[in-house]
């Protein structure tokens, strides 16, 4: 603030024009710039519009006088600092000490000397300066001690803050440590759970009779259990040979097998299928194979746990159970055909009978003697084949209920000779029983008496289909391995296209014509040959004859069990 | 006089029953398999026939079949003379365009009031 001579403004407040002028020549001289006013009111105006840097004031003016005019301008806080001179021409000193009270500087008694004018104003300017001076480094100093106060503030602050920092940091660490700590007894305790949920899973695993592995979503083996060792053969070490879960079963069931993986993986549902598996050793066992999809966070599908259960046994005892079911129904079904077609039998014999009977009454005497012999010999002709073919059915019930028969040894040689005798008594001339036989016993152990059946019917066969006679041929023969005993005749033969009906019970072939028959005699042989654990075969040709013959396995010893 | 296709493949049965049938008054014809029986039937037109199910070669109800289908023999009346007792073996006569059944073994009297039945008038 400090203002150089030459910009010192200076305002000068008389009402004398003289003094004014005068005041103004002697300030110009000391290169002041003044302007003036001539009364108090102009002078405030002046003061401020353009505050000067100190103001002469004449007190005894018109109007406002220069102590009122000072007031207001020391009332006012922008001119307040403004040093004021009075001028007058009172040298009184209660003027004097007046003008000091109001806030004057200095008093000048007129008249005056320029010189003193200058000189005090000199003074007061200086006085003036001095202050601001003063007054601008009390406010500077005031200002470094607001920033030092600051500083030491900021600085308390800010080591109060740190404190509490670290304080606050020692806290925390501690938090953290016991944090810590804990975290870590829980990652312990948590970690001896696994372990110990992982030793009772691998317990269970491999106590579990089932086959239990784990594959990725592929069907790449992960993990195997005890069982699937057991039951496989052989311990996979999935580290070197990886393991796919198709080379386990048999190739046959690839396609099967990669579907229900599929199917797995896809509709994350369970799914179930019996398989046959290979055993480390070739051997083929069947197996059920559970098939679970293992989810993972996200919800797909991440592996699958195979489950698999030896179903060899319970398949091999469905397979029996199957069998058994089907013998039954095959009997049930022989049964029914059998009552079926021993009913319609029965009836041709008892219509003629019948028949025969009915007419010896009611056309009595309409028929001559023959005729009468004819009806007579009729009933006794059905009444022969009734019992017959009650003797077959018996015969057929026999062979085929099951029933096991006592075995003995005997030479099949010697029962032969006494069958070919027992039908010798029975033939005319127009047939001849002609049989071959091996030099030495055959010795054989089963159920003679259905051997003895089983040729003898044979036998009789080949002589009612010879009605125009013939040799019969019976051959008994014998290899390592097999006895075959064959009946040939020069009869009337087969149809080829029936030859293979003709061991069903009743079916009879369509050229035996007028020869009495039930149709159940060779379906006997056959279940009698059966039963014996042979095979009985046929070679026949329409109008030259037939061979029937029976194949037994030569080994001695053999049940005698239908089956 | 009425005349009588007698069809049956036992030959006493077939003898006996023409025997009776030429008592009664009417000219018999005998087949002994359904093929002669099929060619008689044709040939000689007769009144009615009696056929036997149960044959070689053409069984009764391939015959009756047949006979319904030839325009000569589709109106005669046929009267099957059977073993076969079972009803499904009557029902299958009837739906083949049999006009009656006779079981075996039957009583004279009434096979011959069933055939007269169908000879009316």
């Amino acid at each position: 603030m400090s203002a150089e001579p030459s910009k010192t403004e200076i305002l000068i407040v008389d009402d004398e024009p003289l003094n004014l002028e005068l005041l103004t020549i002697g300030l110009r001289s000391k290169q002041y710039v003044t302007y003036s006013a001539s009364n108090g009111i102009t002078a405030i105006e002046i003061a401020r519009q353009r505050p000067p840097h100190l103001i002469l004031l004449d007190i005894r003016m018109p109007g406002m006088d220069g102590f009122e005019t000072c007031e207001i301008l020391k009332s006012d806080a922008r001119l307040h600092d403004i040093p004021v001179i009075f001028l007058s021409a009172e040298d009184d000193v209660r003027h004097k000490v007046r003008a000091l009270q109001t806030g004057g500087v200095d008093y000048i008694t007129k008249p005056f000397l320029i010189e003193e004018v200058t000189a005090r104003v000199d003074a007061q300017l200086r006085i003036s300066r001095q202050q601001q001076e003063i007054q601008r480094l009390r406010e500077q100093d005031q200002a470094h001690i607001t920033l030092l106060k600051a500083e030491i503030d900021r600085r308390a602050v800010a080591e109060i803050a740190e404190r509490q920092q670290r304080i606050l940091n020692a806290q925390l660490y501690e938090q953290l440590s016991r944090h810590s700590s804990h975290l870590e007894e829980l990652v312990n305790q948590r970690t001896a759970e696994l372990r110990q949920a992982k030793e009772q899973s691998e317990t269970i695993l491999d106590n579990a009779s089932d086959a239990i592995l784990l594959t990725d979503p592929s069907g790449v083996v992960q993990q195997t259990n005890a069982a699937f060792c057991r039951m496989f053969g052989y311990s996979p070490d999935l580290s070197t040979n990886p393991l796919v879960l198709t080379n386990l079963f048999e190739p046959i069931e690839l396609e099967r097998l990669k579907q229900t993986i599929n199917a797995a993986v896809l509709t994350r549902q369970t799914q179930e299928l019996e398989l046959s598996a290979r055993h480390q050793d070739r051997r083929q066992f069947e197996v059920e194979l559970v098939l679970a999809p293992l989810a993972g966070d996200n919800g797909s599908v991440v592996g699958l746990v195979g489950s698999m259960r030896d179903i060899s046994q319970q398949k091999q005892l469905e397979h029996r159970l199957l069998e058994v079911l089907q013998r039954e129904q095959e009997l049930s079904d022989i049964k029914t055909r059998l009552i079926q077609a021993i009913s319609h039998e029965f009836r041709t014999p008892l219509t003629i009978i019948q028949t025969s009977g009915e007419m010896l009454v009611k056309y009595y005497s309409q028929m001559n003697e023959s005729q009468l012999q004819e009806k007579i010999h009729r009933i006794e002709g059905g009444i022969s084949r009734l019992v017959a073919l009650l003797d077959d059915v018996l015969a057929m019930t026999e062979i085929t209920s099951g029933r096991t028969y006592e075995t003995v040894t005997v030479d099949l040689v010697q029962i032969c000779q006494e069958l070919v005798q027992e039908i010798e008594k029975t033939i005319t001339a127009a047939h001849q029983v002609v049989y071959i036989y091996p030099p030495a016993p055959i010795n054989i152990t089963l159920a003679a008496g259905l051997i003895r059946q089983a040729i003898g019917h044979l036998l009789k066969n080949s002589i009612k289909f010879s009605p125009k006679g013939g040799i019969i041929q019976l051959t008994l023969e014998q290899d390592n391995s097999h006895i075959s005993i064959s009946v040939a005749d020069q009869g009337i033969g087969i149809p080829l296209a029936e030859q293979k009906l003709i061991f069903d019970a009743f079916h009879r072939a369509s050229n035996v014509g007028a020869l009495a028959g039930s149709g159940i005699g060779l379906a006997i042989v056959q279940k009698t040959v059966e039963a014996l654990g042979g095979t009985l075969q046929v070679k026949s040709t329409e109008k030259v004859g037939s061979t029937f013959t029976i194949t037994l396995p030569a080994s001695a010893d053999f049940p005698a069990q239908p089956d | 006089m009425k005349t009588i296709l007698l069809i049956d493949d036992e030959a006493e049965l077939r003898e006996n029953l023409a025997e009776i049938l030429a008592f009664e008054d009417y000219q018999v014809f005998e087949a002994k398999d359904g093929f002669e029986g099929f060619e008689k039937a044709q040939t000689l037109q007769p009144d009615l026939i009696l056929c036997d199910i149960a044959m070689p070669g053409i069984d009764g109800f391939e015959l009756l079949k047949r006979l319904r289908h030839t325009a000569s023999t589709a109106t005669i009346p046929i009267i099957m003379v059977t073993a076969r007792a079972e009803p499904s073996a009557v029902q299958q006569g009837i739906t083949l365009g049999a006009n009656g059944y006779i079981k075996k073994p039957f009583d004279i009297d009434e096979a011959l009031l069933m055939i007269r039945q169908y000879l009316y008038p």
